[in-house]
């Protein structure tokens, strides 16, 4: 046994005997402890730090009186449809990339030239064409996300075995089918981690588009309730709505986690 | 020996390989690997094909399930000339990862019998069937990845007959097993032909298989290699001479392995 | 009696110079104790004329020698309030919109000088548009929804449509500058903006829908805003801030031609002065170091829960400088 699989067995029994959820909760409760320690001997201005308890307090009163609920409702919206395009977009991208020697130039040669582009950057460009509206923000999502997704892809369906696609061939399936049955869930792990990848790209993107946007009230979103509650002063409500940001990132990474356990992992395709 | 073009007397040829010439078209030019192969086989026909490491015996095997368009000559199957793969020549390969690993082991059956039009309750009641006839009945809603090397091979013999084929063929299935395990399966093998009566082109680097499972064997050797001897396999009493002329044919091409 | 030779007179000339320059270098700031760097931070639009006079007159630069200050233009008084949160702005300016939310929160910006009264009008493209219920559903462009433009909106929502809160989700934030250019490219319905821009805008085919005079009567526009910690540390030099500003605002209010000289230098010639002169005569402006209405928005802004305390009287606002006028 060497010295680095020594290791790792050692990390891997203390893993066995301490969940992750224990120790990150645990770990979690040290820095909130931290926090509150540091606004209690600092006695830093009310206005620039709020404490966990007066976070704590804004982040229970905000959902409910549903001041943070429709927000977070408008930006998971906006980030899903533009997720959701970008998805798709990448999907028919890579599909026709698989398919044809076109496609394929195509896909590299937008790839190369979007992918460097941070979303935000285009967003200037997406109101002149959009209009001040939530199409906008929509595009600037989709526009960051289909290149990650398009990559993790196209990754996926190259590295798919080659005798795997030989089978699907020789029981008769069409070009399409061999496409959708055979190599979609054969890249099912690069796929996943795209999609994962595209999600925080798009959070980065739907919230600094808010934050930039400013369409104020019931229309806007987190990043525009973060926004406002500086601009009236409310440190705690600030704190509340990055809260809010964290804990739906928790969401979604438990989400992929849950979706790969019921995937990959019960396949034996994760590659860890 | 018999002519290479001989099949048994009265039937049709089943598969009919004419002067082909395989290879690759490659950066430096075209790369020859197997030369004029010539040969017919009949409808319940068992052929054997073995050679070095490298001799292309795997190429052939391609060529004929439709993978591989041949540089020269000509392949038919059951009359019509081979362009693509098809469902009537199923293909076993060596590599274990063969298996879709998002399917169970019913899924990995009856799946290509879906894909050719079969309802999903037919489906999964023939694949039933296979899986019993591979004794992997206990298996079915396991996951590849759950399953031994003997048994995803078992599942990919399975798979392959769930579509009765009329022409079965394998890439030296059982090369990455155990000796005890495959053995079973060589048994199991022939058993299953039997009852099934399909053809079979089997390639593999052993002597003892390639007698075992062949009406005939040919033995591929060169570079580019060519057919240096179609042997018909006989009795048993006769294998004995049979393996020694074998093992010479092939201790001849040794100094060529390129691999 | 020789004359003295020319070259003895022009040194006793420059040694005279040289020691009343000494004696104002270093008998002023024992005068008046001033911070060692002041940073000075306004908002685009005429209204700020006043800080830009001194700017370009390099009026406090030559009184506080020893003071390094720092000119900045935010865009909203929300940024200006922040700024001095953090402590990187001593001398701010807005309208009493962010003032009063800042002091209701407990920042510490007070007025230590008025700048201007100001008419500020809402502007429209579209000739539908023609009254305040035509904005429904619209987008409605302004520095903020803090900014004294929104509390302008709201209390015209809550005259014309009933609820104050009416046209919120129809903000839209932007700065004054880009806000023309959208109005005026229609990427926005209507702009509750301030001179020049609504000037700007009129000269360009836009039409006022309603002008906050209307709502609120004559009011205070934008004030220069400094925290009571640095007043109480240098009260002298808020006391010559505030005059200075008054005297930059007689300046305006006397000599309109210099003055738009000025504000065209300081944009360096673009606009031309000509049309400072112009925006100056007709802008609606008053400029005059009176702060007026601030009660009037702070008991406004509480009534519909913008704020959730009152001043008990418009001196809580200020700065002591600014108690011998006349405000409300």
């Amino acid at each position: 046994m060497t010295v680095a699989t020594i290791a790792t067995d050692i990390r891997r029994r203390r893993r066995v005997e301490l969940p992750a959820v224990v120790r990150k909760a645990l770990l979690l409760v040290v820095l909130i402890g931290v926090w509150q320690a540091y606004v209690d001997l600092t006695h830093v201005s009310h206005l620039l730090f709020a404490s966990p308890w007066q976070t704590a307090k804004a982040f229970g009163r905000g959902w409910a009186r549903g001041q943070l609920g429709s927000p977070t409702a408008v930006t998971l919206r906006l980030l899903g449809e533009g997720v959701g395009i970008g998805a798709g977009v990448a999907l028919v991208f890579t599909v026709l990339a698989t398919l044809s020697r076109v496609g394929e130039d195509l896909l590299e040669l937008l790839t190369a030239i979007f992918n460097p582009l941070p979303g935000m950057a285009i967003l200037p460009l997406a109101m002149l064409w959009f209009g001040i509206n939530e199409s906008a923000i929509i595009f600037t999502i989709a526009l960051s996300t289909i290149w990650p997704i398009a990559i993790a892809l196209s990754v996926g369906f190259r590295t798919v075995s080659p005798t795997l696609t030989a089978v699907g061939r020789t029981i008769g399936l069409s070009r399409l089918r061999l496409v959708t049955d055979v190599l979609l869930p054969a890249a099912l792990p690069s796929a996943i981690g795209g999609v994962r990848a595209a999600w925080a790209f798009g959070w980065r993107t739907v919230i600094a588009a808010e934050l930039v946007f400013g369409v104020a009230g019931s229309r806007g979103g987190l990043g525009n309730y973060i926004n406002n509650a500086r601009l009236y002063l409310l440190t705690p409500q600030v704190f509340a709505g990055l809260v809010t940001i964290a804990l739906l990132g928790i969401a979604f990474e438990l989400v992929f986690a849950l979706l790969e356990r019921r995937t990959i992992v019960r396949w034996g395709m994760s590659r860890t | 020996m018999r002519d290479a073009l001989d099949t048994a007397p009265g039937m049709p040829p089943l598969l009919r390989i004419e002067h082909v010439q395989l290879g690759y078209e490659t950066a430096r030019g075209r790369h020859v690997a197997v030369d004029d192969v010539d040969l017919a086989l009949g409808a319940d026909e068992r052929l054997t094909v073995i050679g070095p490491s490298g001799c292309g015996k795997s190429t052939l095997l391609r060529a004929i399930a439709g993978l591989l368009a041949p540089l020269a000559g000509r392949i038919a199957f059951d009359g019509r000339p081979v362009t693509k793969p098809g469902p009537d020549r199923a293909v076993v390969f060596q590599d274990f990862d063969q298996l879709l690993p998002w399917r169970s082991v019913l899924g990995n059956v009856a799946y290509p019998l879906r894909v050719n039009g079969l309802g999903r309750r037919r489906a999964d009641e023939r694949a039933r069937e296979l899986l019993d006839l591979t004794d992997l009945s206990a298996a079915a809603d396991r996951h590849p990845h759950e399953l031994s090397g003997g048994m995803k091979q078992r599942v990919a013999i399975a798979r392959a007959l769930a579509l009765q084929p009329r022409l079965l063929l394998m890439d030296e299935p059982f090369g990455a097993l155990d000796a005890i395990t495959r053995e079973r399966l060589q048994g199991r093998l022939r058993e299953i032909l039997d009852e099934t009566r399909t053809a079979l082109v089997f390639v593999t680097h052993s002597i003892d298989e390639a007698l075992l499972l062949g009406d005939r064997v040919l033995v591929l050797a060169g570079a580019p290699s060519r057919v240096v001897a179609l042997h018909d396999v006989g009795t048993p009493d006769s294998q004995g001479e049979a393996r020694t002329q074998l093992q010479a044919l092939l201790a001849d091409d040794r100094g060529d392995d390129r691999d | 009696m020789r004359r003295t030779p020319r070259w003895l007179s022009v040194i006793a000339v420059a040694l005279v110079v040289a020691a009343f320059a000494g004696v104002t270098a270093t008998a002023q700031p024992n005068a008046i104790p001033a911070p060692g760097k002041v940073t000075i931070a306004y908002q685009p639009g005429i209204g700020y004329a006043p800080l830009i006079v001194l700017k370009q007159q390099k009026a406090l630069e030559k009184q506080f020698p020893n003071t390094s200050f720092n000119w900045q233009v935010l865009g909203s008084g929300a940024a200006i309030t922040n700024g001095m949160i953090s402590g990187d702005i001593q001398i701010g300016a807005g309208g009493v919109g962010p003032l009063i939310v800042g002091w209701a929160q407990g920042v510490d910006a007070k007025i230590v000088a008025p700048l201007s009264w100001g008419d500020l009008w809402l502007m429209a493209k579209d000739p539908a548009i023609k009254t305040i219920a035509d904005l429904k559903g619209k987008k409605i462009a302004m520095p903020g929804p803090t900014s004294i433009q929104a509390v302008v909106l709201r209390r015209m929502a809550q005259l014309r449509l009933g609820d104050a809160h009416a046209l919120d989700s129809d903000i839209v934030s932007m700065d004054h500058p880009i806000a023309m250019q959208a109005l005026l490219s229609g990427q926005i319905d209507a702009h509750l903006t301030a001179a020049p821009y609504q000037l700007q805008e009129k000269v360009h085919g836009a039409h006022i829908v309603a002008r906050s005079y209307q709502y609120f009567g004559g009011h205070s526009f934008v004030d220069a805003w400094m925290s009571q910690k640095l007043y109480d540390q240098y009260p002298e030099f808020a006391k010559a801030f505030y005059n200075d500003v008054a005297g930059a605002i007689a300046l305006i209010n006397k000599n309109p031609l210099q003055v738009s000289k000025l504000l065209s230098q300081d944009s360096d010639g673009n606009p031309t002065w000509r049309q400072y002169k112009q925006w100056l005569a007709a802008s609606g402006l008053k400029f005059t170091t009176q702060p007026d209405g601030l009660m009037r928005f702070a008991s406004f802004m509480n009534r519909i829960g913008m704020v959730s305390k009152v001043p008990s009287s418009w001196k809580d606002l200020v700065l002591p400088p600014v108690y011998g006028t006349k405000g409300s």
